[in-house]
C-alpha cells in the first residue's frame, strides 16, 4: 500500500513538473514570496531600527530634562514600544493600521491608531503583500492550478477507467495524488520553515509560537490539496474541475473573510477613535473638573482630605494639597478613558467572537486567526499592549503626582524644581509580550476549525475513493 | 477438433448463459462462450450490440446479473479483482500518460497492477517484443501514435504474464500497415498460450488474425463457428458470412 501511495505520488510529481504551466507557476509564486518576504523584512528591519532609535531618544530626552516642577514631566510625557516579533514580519496582522508606539502622557489616552484599525475592518482582512497573504490565498490558487486535473484528467482521457479497471483500489491512487499535491503547497512554505528555524534559534522563547504558525499552514495545505483532489474527482472534466475550485476559492478565500468581519462590525460597531474620546470627555464633565475651584466634586474631596488631616485649610496640611488633586484627577480621567476604551475593546472581542463563531466555515478564516495570533499581530495582543501602554502611563503619572505631593510644597508651587535625579525614581518598563502560551488559547478554536476541516478533507476523500471504485472511473 | 477439446478442458474464458440489461434494456441474453489457451477468437457486432458490454462483464466492471464468468478459473463475480489480475484489457480508446515516456508509463501502470519496480532491461525487452524500439520508449507518450499506445498495452500484458488479452475495438483508427503488425503481433502472443477475445464490427481486420468468430446480434450470439481458411483472404466471402449471421438473427 505505501509503495504503491509513494508510486502515485512520485507519477504525480513528475507529470506535475512536465506540464507546460508548472514552471511558469511555481517562479510566479516563487517570485511572490521573495518579494514579499524582501518587503516586510525591509519594513522590519525600518521598524526596529526606528523603535531602537526612538527608545535611545525617548531615553536620552527624559535623562536629559533639567531640574523642573513634576507636573512639567508629566506634560514632557514618554513613549511605549511594542516590540516587533519575529514573526510579525512574516505576519502584519493589524499592526500595518495600529502601528507599534504610543505616547504616553498625562490626562490622556493616546492609543490614536487603533481607531483606524477598527474603522476599516474590512481592509484587515485583505490586506498587502505579506508573505502570510501569498500563503493564505496564493498558494491554495497556485495548488488548483496544479493539481485541478488531478483525475479530472484522467477520467476525460480514459486513463482513470483503464488504470481501476486493472487496480483492486482507488485509495492509494487517491492518497498517493494528494500527497504528491500536499508535498508542492509543503514546498511553499520552505521559506516559512527556514525563517520559524532563524527565529527557534535566535529566539527560543518563540518556539511555540513558530510550531503553531507551522503546525497550522501545514495542516491547511493538507486541507487545500486534499479538497482539490476530490472537487477533480467529482467532477465530469477538467474544465468542471477547475470552474468549481475557483468557485470554491473565492467563497473560502476571498468572500467569506471578507464578509465575515464586516457582519461583525455591523452587529457590534465599535466607536471610532473620535467617539471614544467624545464618550470620555463627556463622562468626565459628569465627574468633576479638578481645574474649577467651585466644582462639586473636587469641594467634597477638599473637605474629606482637611477632615482626614484634622485641618482648616489646605494651606496647613502636611502635604501639598495640588498633588492630591493632580493624582485625584488624573485617576478619575483614567477611568473614564478606561471605560471608553473597555467598551471599545469589549466590541472588538465580540466581533472576533462572532467571527469565531462562524470561521467554521472557512479554513482560510481560521488560519488567518491562527497565523496573526502567533505572530502576536492580532487584536488581542494589540488590545494587551495599549493595556500594558495605560497601566504604565498611570504608573508614570501617579508616580510623578507623588513627587508633586511630596516633594514640592504647596506654597509658591509652580515656582519649585526638582532635581533630574529623582526621574531616574520614576518606573518606564518596557513593553513585555505576552507568551506563547497568550496565543494558544486564543487559537485554540482555529486550530480545531482547521483539524475539523482536515478530518472531514480525509471523510470526503475516502467517500471518493468508495465512489470511483463503485464506478470504476466513469 | 483438438483445440476445441482444450478449450472444453481448460478454457482461460467461460462465459455461462450470461445476460444482461442496462436498467430494463436488454442487452445480451443467454451467452456462452469459451476460450482456450492460445486461441483468438473474435467477436462481431454492430453499433450497439452489447460487445463492450460483453468485456466489462468479463472484466467484473459491470455486475453481473445471470449466468456466470470464470477467467482462469476465477469467478468474476466473486472475485473480481483476482480475475482481472489475469487479464490485459485494451480499451478501444487506449489512453496514456502523453507527459511520460513509454517506459515510464509502463513502469507505472506495472506498479499500479501490484508489480514490484522492474529494471529498465526487462522493461524494455517487454516493449521491443510489443514492437516498440527503446527509441520509441524513451519518447514522450504524446507522440505516440494509437497503434503505439496499444502496442505500449501489450507490453504491459507481456510484462504482466497474464494469460487473458482482451481488445475492444482493436483496429478502429489504425492504418492498414499498423493492423497488420497488430496482428502478427496477437498471433505471436497466441503462440506462446495468450488467449484473445477480440470485439468488433470491423470483420476484415480480425479475419487474418481469428482462429474462431462469432456474431453478435439482437442479443444472441451466434454458434461459435471455425472461420474457413479461404475466407481469410477473401474479403467477399467474409462480407458475405457476416451479413448471413446478421440475417439469421
Ligand atoms: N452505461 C449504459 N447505460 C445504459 N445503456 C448503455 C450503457 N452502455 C451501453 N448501453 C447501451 O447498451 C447497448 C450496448 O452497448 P455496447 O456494449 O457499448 O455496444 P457495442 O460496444 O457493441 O457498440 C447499446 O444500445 C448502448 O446504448
Ligand atoms: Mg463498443
Amino acid at each position: 500500500m505505501t509503495h504503491l501511495i509513494t508510486a502515485v505520488a512520485g507519477n504525480e510529481w513528475r507529470i506535475l513538473v512536465r506540464e507546460r504551466t508548472f514552471l511558469p507557476g511555481a517562479i510566479a509564486l516563487l517570485l511572490l514570496l521573495l518579494v514579499s518576504l524582501a518587503i516586510t523584512l525591509e519594513r522590519y528591519q525600518a521598524v526596529h531600527e526606528k523603535q531602537h532609535e526612538h527608545t535611545a531618544r525617548a531615553d536620552a530626552d527624559w535623562q536629559a530634562q533639567p531640574d523642573r516642577h513634576p507636573h512639567r514631566v508629566v506634560h514632557f510625557g514618554d513613549y511605549a514600544f511594542k516590540p516587533v516579533g519575529p514573526l510579525a514580519h512574516f505576519e502584519w496582522g493589524v499592526e500595518a493600521h495600529t502601528g507599534q508606539s504610543i505616547f504616553l502622557e498625562g490626562h490622556r489616552q493616546n492609543a490614536a491608531n487603533f481607531s483606524d484599525a477598527s474603522e476599516s475592518t474590512a481592509l484587515l482582512y485583505f490586506g498587502q503583500l505579506t508573505p502570510a497573504f501569498v500563503l493564505q490565498t496564493l498558494l491554495p490558487l497556485a495548488l488548483i492550478f496544479f493539481g485541478y486535473g488531478a483525475i479530472a484528467r484522467e477520467r476525460e482521457s480514459g486513463l482513470l477507467h483503464q488504470i481501476l479497471a486493472g487496480s483492486p483500489s482507488a485509495a492509494p491512487l487517491l492518497l498517493g495524488k494528494w500527497l504528491a499535491l500536499a508535498a508542492a503547497g509543503f514546498a511553499a512554505l520552505l521559506p516559512l520553515a527556514l525563517l520559524a528555524l532563524v527565529a527557534v534559534v535566535t529566539t527560543p522563547e518563540h518556539a511555540l509560537r513558530v510550531a503553531m504558525m507551522l503546525a497550522g499552514y501545514g495542516v491547511y495545505v493538507l486541507i487545500w490539496s486534499g479538497l482539490i483532489v476530490t472537487v477533480s474527482g467529482l467532477a465530469r472534466n477538467a474544465h468542471g474541475a477547475l470552474l468549481g475550485l475557483l468557485a470554491l476559492w473565492i467563497v473560502l478565500c476571498i468572500a467569506i473573510p471578507r464578509v465575515l468581519p464586516e457582519l461583525a462590525g455591523q452587529r457590534h460597531p465599535a466607536p471610532t477613535h473620535v467617539e471614544t474620546q467624545l464618550l470620555a470627555e463627556a463622562a468626565l464633565r459628569e465627574v468633576g473638573d479638578s481645574h474649577n475651584p467651585d466644582d462639586p466634586y473636587f469641594n467634597a474631596f477638599r473637605t474629606q482630605t482637611l477632615e482626614r488631616y484634622g485641618v482648616e485649610r489646605v494651606e496647613d496640611l502636611p502635604i501639598n494639597y495640588g498633588g492630591l488633586v493632580m493624582a485625584e484627577g488624573e485617576r478619575l480621567t483614567s477611568e473614564a478613558y478606561a471605560q471608553a476604551s473597555e467598551r471599545v475593546f469589549g466590541q472588538h472581542a465580540r466581533q472576533n467572537l462572532w467571527v469565531d463563531r462562524f470561521a467554521v466555515v472557512s479554513p482560510h478564516l481560521a488560519l488567518l486567526q491562527l497565523s496573526r495570533s502567533a505572530a502576536g499581530t492580532d487584536t488581542e495582543h494589540y488590545i494587551h499592549f495599549l493595556r500594558a501602554s495605560e497601566a504604565r502611563r498611570y504608573a508614570m503619572v501617579q508616580a510623578l503626582n507623588e513627587l508633586h505631593t511630596y516633594e514640592i510644597a504647596f506654597q509658591n508651587d509652580r515656582d519649585q524644581r526638582l532635581g533630574a535625579a529623582a526621574w531616574d525614581a520614576i518606573p518606564r518598563p518596557e513593553y513585555a509580550p505576552p507568551d506563547a502560551r497568550f496565543a494558544l488559547a486564543r487559537s485554540s478554536g482555529a486550530l480545531s476549525i482547521l483539524l475539523g476541516w482536515l478530518l472531514a478533507t480525509g471523510a470526503l476523500l475516502s467517500w471518493l475513493t468508495r465512489r470511483l471504485e463503485r464506478a470504476h472511473g466513469n | 477438433m483438438a483445440d476445441s477439446m482444450t478449450a472444453q478442458a481448460c478454457p482461460i474464458v467461460e462465459v455461462t448463459n450470461v445476460s444482461f440489461a442496462y436498467d430494463s434494456t436488454p442487452v445480451l441474453e443467454d451467452i456462452s462462450l469459451a476460450v482456450a489457451p492460445g486461441s483468438v477468437l473474435a467477436v462481431l457486432g454492430g453499433n450497439g450490440a452489447g460487445k463492450s458490454t460483453l468485456l466489462k462483464l468479463m472484466l467484473g466492471l459491470l455486475p453481473l446479473q445471470s449466468g456466470r464468468i470464470r477467467i482462469d478459473g476465477v469467478d468474476v463475480a466473486a472475485q473480481p479483482d483476482e480475475a482481472r489480475r489475469h487479464i490485459a484489457y485494451i480499451p478501444e480508446s487506449v489512453a496514456v500518460y502523453p507527459q511520460l515516456t513509454g517506459l515510464e508509463n509502463l513502469r507505472y501502470f506495472l506498479e499500479l497492477a501490484g508489480h514490484r519496480k522492474l529494471e529498465d532491461a526487462r522493461l524494455l525487452a517487454a516493449l521491443e517484443e510489443a514492437g516498440l524500439t527503446a527509441a520509441d520508449g524513451r519518447a514522450r507518450a504524446s507522440t505516440y501514435s494509437k497503434g503505439m499506445r496499444q502496442k505500449l498495452i501489450v507490453a504491459l500484458a507481456l510484462a504482466r504474464e497474464v494469460p487473458l488479452l482482451l481488445l475492444d475495438e482493436p483496429a478502429s483508427g489504425l492504418d492498414p500497415v499498423a493492423t497488420a503488425e497488430l496482428s502478427r503481433l496477437i498471433r505471436r502472443l497466441a503462440a506462446s498460450g495468450v488467449a484473445t477475445v477480440m470485439v468488433t464490427h470491423d470483420l476484415i481486420a480480425v479475419a487474418e488474425v481469428a482462429d474462431e468468430l462469432c456474431f453478435l446480434r439482437a442479443g444472441r450470439l451466434q454458434q461459435d463457428r471455425q472461420l474457413p481458411e479461404a475466407a481469410r483472404q477473401d474479403v467477399a466471402t467474409l462480407r458475405s458470412l457476416y451479413l448471413d449471421a446478421a440475417e439469421q438473427a
